[in-house]
């Protein structure tokens, strides 16, 4: 290391060695785990499928009648047919696209929302901690699906309002947690000292904290982005999701409820692939702790 | 255990919660009247007609008037309004029933949820990797990650259409009067419990494997004590305290998710009506359904918190 | 067993102890002398494992009793007490009825039980010990804690008290009462005591025989007043020479034991001391020493013990008490 550094050059040798074994360790406990393995080729997977469907699906999703009511799978149509004669297989394609976008831009949102939120409750503290506090327990006082269905109902059924009603009712998590980071990592010593080298808070914020904060806002994020997709599922389910004939998992499902005696795979289909997707996600979500758990032992 | 402090506690949480029903219905009130167009849309009259049902539904009144009407009503006379769709029907009565209905499915779910999840935790944390415990582990994992319209689709399907020997052919079709019996409440609540109840054994599992290595219960053995009495006393109640925190965002879910249950089975509950109002753009039971919930909400928050104290006695408001 | 394989934490340890006797166990964190005592009532946790020898007690082997018997024994012939008051009784439960259990657990009626707890709480000293009954662990002071926790260990008067380093998580002046106490109790009450400690200064004040222990194994044991007087094994010479003393001269140093602990999964060969003795010779490398005696009341187990070494090492002189500093022999590198 040449000797004419600057102090804030030797805070930041300082800081980011910490940081690389840390990744590098979780990264080697994560590919020891072999359901959080087989849970993101299964992943991998579903995205490639969404994005194939963008370009190629067996049927087009919206044809109606292309096949006779209610059809149970075969060749020509591997999931079968819907109550009115759609491709099922195609329709689960699209939809798969509508939960990935739901699931992944609602986290992206709930980040950008709830990271700013806590960080500054959590490294201010007094009023402005008890002001987002409040705010954040009075909004954990709201039935959250219920405000959605009413706010989805209000804009309007489309793909960002639905992603803006779930942020809106579940940013308080992510938020939560970026504070409890904050209030313990801003006592480390490492931040003194770039506080004692005149560092802006924002810097502090941003530069310092929010960077070793970022193994558990990427495992609750994991976590966050199921809950997102079954939110959306629920929604979908009765009636207030994404509109017809836009299909969503959730809504293929409900459709298929009245038929379920004599053409099960309707809801079936579409239910395992949701079961499957959340499955997946809490696996990943699982493995990521463990490997990001400095407290582990292997 | 309830001292003066818990007291004023429940005092300024039920002040709180008073505020946040309030602010939040005047919320959900507020935007819904804002909407073009407006309630009675459907009914296609024009002129006097309309005129007359504008006027006996307060609505050709200014928002502030309507408003502080609605509030008035509500906190002195607990009248949530009449319906839109259907007229002269009074909302309150309707509602009251319903939230009767909703509230007994959830209790059952509830019960149902925490008792066979912690059973099942503490059960498989004693036979920790014997084949109990993988059961258990991996089962856990797919309940909470199948959603409860999942679950209750297959149930049905292997229940209601498959076995129809146990059941006596598809109940779920035969759901037309509502009799609160066990022989229609155990299939809803067992598809809205299970993921919940997944979720509590496997919390129950990891805290009392956390417990059990703590040094108070080698002070237990040491004193003599049998395993059996160790576990259920010493370690049980101590391994519960991270189950009753999740305990609130539980019930949350079981509130909501009673929302999707009830409108796969057709139980006459607050979601169902929910659900259809919210279709058939009834809006004055909209914002008196949520109301009920957000009370609802707030009153099963509360009892929440006051388990905690029963818990754990180094917790005192 | 461990991830890397077996480790015996207690290897070949053996000892008597008498009536009435105060017997202290001395070592670094690490040296076995908690699971010895462990092990005289089968607490040892898993995956740890008693693979040989016996505890003679009243003419049973404790370890060959069924579970049901040997819960007989723990909590009434033979009590133990722990190190942290806090994290050793259970916080949610009221620290009356903690005591009452020891003693239910063992057949006496609820309300003689109700009675004795009392009884005993004023016997160690808690002040109101009628309305501390019903307190919780966390309503207590630490030192309290303490006391509740020896009240529980002796309610069904045992014949022998295990105490585990009951001092470590406390004040120093609560410690010194603490200490008090427990020889108070000692003498009154005639139950043998077992203290297990790191500190050879609360051995000195308790304690009437001591055994030292060191890597798993007995390196010295003996009378207080001969291992404190005359100490034979290099370690326990180490040992009191370490700890700083009122009336040392000004300017010296303070002296610890170069090195550390050695890896039990895989322990020096030889002497297990060796690497950090001052005094070791040839064979220490390679022959692993027997207790022998050497002097009235005091078996050690080295090949050179410090009587050699006053006479041929001045070890009395040495100022740099480094490994092989006294003997001139370094063989290989000091770990």
């Amino acid at each position: 290391m040449a000797t004419a550094t600057t102090t804030a050059q030797v805070s930041e040798a300082e800081i980011l060695p910490e940081q690389q074994t840390l990744w590098s360790d979780a990264w080697r406990r994560l590919k020891r785990n072999r359901l959080a393995l087989v849970a993101t080729i299964y992943l991998v997977f579903l995205i490639v499928v969404a994005l194939v469907a963008l370009v190629y699906t067996p049927y087009r999703m919206s044809a109606v009648g292309i096949a006779p009511t209610y059809a149970p799978p075969s060749a020509a149509h591997w999931f079968g047919a819907d109550s009115i004669g759609r491709d099922v297989l195609s329709r689960l394609m699209v939809g798969a696209q509508v939960s990935l976008i739901v699931g992944v831009g609602t986290q992206l949102l709930v980040i950008a929302v709830g990271v700013p939120i806590g960080l500054l409750a959590g490294y201010y503290r007094g009023w402005l901690d008890s002001v987002l506090t409040f705010i954040i327990n009075v909004f954990y006082g709201i039935p959250d699906l219920l405000v959605a269905m009413i706010m989805v109902f209000l804009l309007g059924p489309s793909l960002t309002n639905i992603i803006v009603a779930i942020v809106v009712t579940r940013w308080m998590d992510m938020a939560r947690l970026m504070r409890g980071q904050t209030m313990s990592l801003r006592e480390r010593e490492f931040i003194e000292a770039a506080r004692a080298s005149g560092a802006k808070p924002a810097r502090i914020l941003f530069g310092h904290i929010f960077p070793n904060a970022l193994g558990p806002i990427i495992v609750q994020a994991t976590f966050g982005v199921p809950a997102a997709i079954l939110f959306e599922a629920f929604l979908s389910f009765l009636g207030v999701g994404v509109q017809p004939p836009t299909p969503s998992w959730g809504s293929m499902a409900s459709d298929g409820i009245s038929a379920l005696e004599y053409a099960p795979h309707i809801v079936l289909v579409p239910s395992i692939a949701l079961s499957l997707t959340l499955l997946a996600f809490n696996f990943l979500g699982d493995g990521l702790r463990d490997a990001l758990d400095p407290r582990q032992k292997r | 255990m309830f001292t003066r402090g818990t007291l004023i506690y429940v005092s300024q949480r039920l002040v709180l919660i008073v505020f946040t029903v309030l602010a939040v219905s005047s919320i959900v009130f507020l935007g819904i009247h804002r909407l073009p167009g407006d309630a009675l849309f459907s009914e296609h009259l024009h002129g006097d007609a309309y005129q007359n049902l504008l006027h006996h539904y307060g609505l050709d009144q200014p928002l502030q008037t309507q408003y502080w009407n609605y509030v008035v009503g509500v906190v002195t006379r607990g009248d949530l309004g009449e319906s839109l769709v259907n007229r002269g029907l009074k909302i309150t009565p309707i509602v009251t029933r319903e939230l009767g209905v909703s509230v007994t499915v959830g209790l059952f779910a509830l019960v149902f949820t925490v008792g066979l999840g912690m059973v099942l935790g503490v059960f498989a944390a004693v036979r920790q990797n014997t084949w109990v415990d993988y059961l258990l582990t991996t089962t856990s994992v797919i309940g909470y990650s199948m959603p409860n319209f999942v679950i209750a689709s297959l149930l049905i399907l292997v229940f209601g259409i498959w076995l129809q020997n146990v059941t006596q052919g598809a109940f779920f079709y035969q759901l037309g009067t509502w009799t609160g019996g066990i022989d229609q409440l155990w299939l809803p609540a067992f598809a809205l419990g299970f993921p919940y109840a997944s979720i509590v054994a496997r919390l129950t599992r990891a805290s009392m494997l956390e417990v059990i290595r703590q040094d108070y219960i080698r002070t237990a053995r040491a004193k003599g004590l049998r395993e059996t009495v160790i576990m259920v006393r010493h370690a049980l109640r101590n391994a519960l305290i991270p189950v009753i925190t999740i305990l609130g965002p539980l019930v949350m879910g079981i509130i909501t998710g009673g929302v999707v249950i009830e409108n796969i089975f057709g139980i006459p509950g607050l979601g169902k009506e929910f659900a259809q109002s919210i279709l058939n753009r009834d809006y004055a039971i909209v914002i008196g359904v949520f109301t009920m919930y957000a009370a609802l909400v707030g009153l099963a928050n509360l009892i929440v918190d006051l388990t905690y104290v029963v818990i754990d006695p180094r917790i005192r408001y | 067993m461990t991830d890397g394989g077996i480790v015996t934490a207690v290897d070949g340890v053996s000892f008597d102890l008498h009536q009435g006797e105060s017997l202290g166990i001395v070592g670094e964190s690490g040296s076995g002398k908690s699971v010895t005592a462990l092990s005289l009532l089968r607490l040892v946790p898993d995956p740890g494992r008693v693979v040989g020898g016996k505890v003679l007690f009243k003419n049973q082997d404790l370890l060959q009793l069924t579970d049901d018997e040997i819960r007989e024994v723990r909590g009434r012939d033979i009590s133990m007490i722990f190190q942290d008051p806090q994290s050793s009784l259970n916080p949610v439960l009221r620290t009356g009825f903690q005591i009452d259990e020891a003693m239910l657990a063992h057949g006496r009626p609820k309300a003689e039980a109700h009675a004795r707890t009392v009884d005993l709480l004023k016997q160690v000293r808690i002040p109101a010990a009628e309305s501390r009954v019903k307190d919780f662990p966390h309503q207590l002071s630490g030192g309290m804690r303490q006391r509740a926790m020896i009240a529980m260990g002796l309610s069904n008067a045992p014949q022998i008290l295990i105490a585990d380093e009951p001092t470590t998580a406390l004040d120093v002046t609560v410690q010194a009462q603490i200490l008090e106490l427990l020889g108070d109790l000692n003498r009154e009450l005639g139950a043998a005591v077992i203290m297990i400690t790191h500190n050879m200064g609360v051995v000195a004040g308790l304690c009437t025989r001591v055994i030292v222990m060191y890597a798993g194994q007995i390196v010295e044991q003996g009378t207080v007043e001969q291992i404190f007087a005359n100490p034979q094994h290099p370690y326990t010479w180490s040992l009191l020479r370490s700890m700083p003393r009122v009336d040392a001269v000004r300017h010296e140093r303070l002296r610890s034991i170069e090195g550390i602990a050695p890896d039990l999964l895989h322990p020096p060969a030889g002497c297990r001391f060796h690497p950090r003795c001052p005094f070791r010779i040839e064979k220490c490398y390679t022959d692993e020493p027997v207790l022998e005696e050497h002097g009235p009341d005091n078996l050690a187990a080295c090949w050179v013990t410090m009587d050699r070494a006053r006479k041929e090492m001045g070890a009395d002189d040495l100022v740099d008490i480094r490994p092989g500093a006294g003997s001139g022999v370094h063989k290989g590198q000091v770990k």
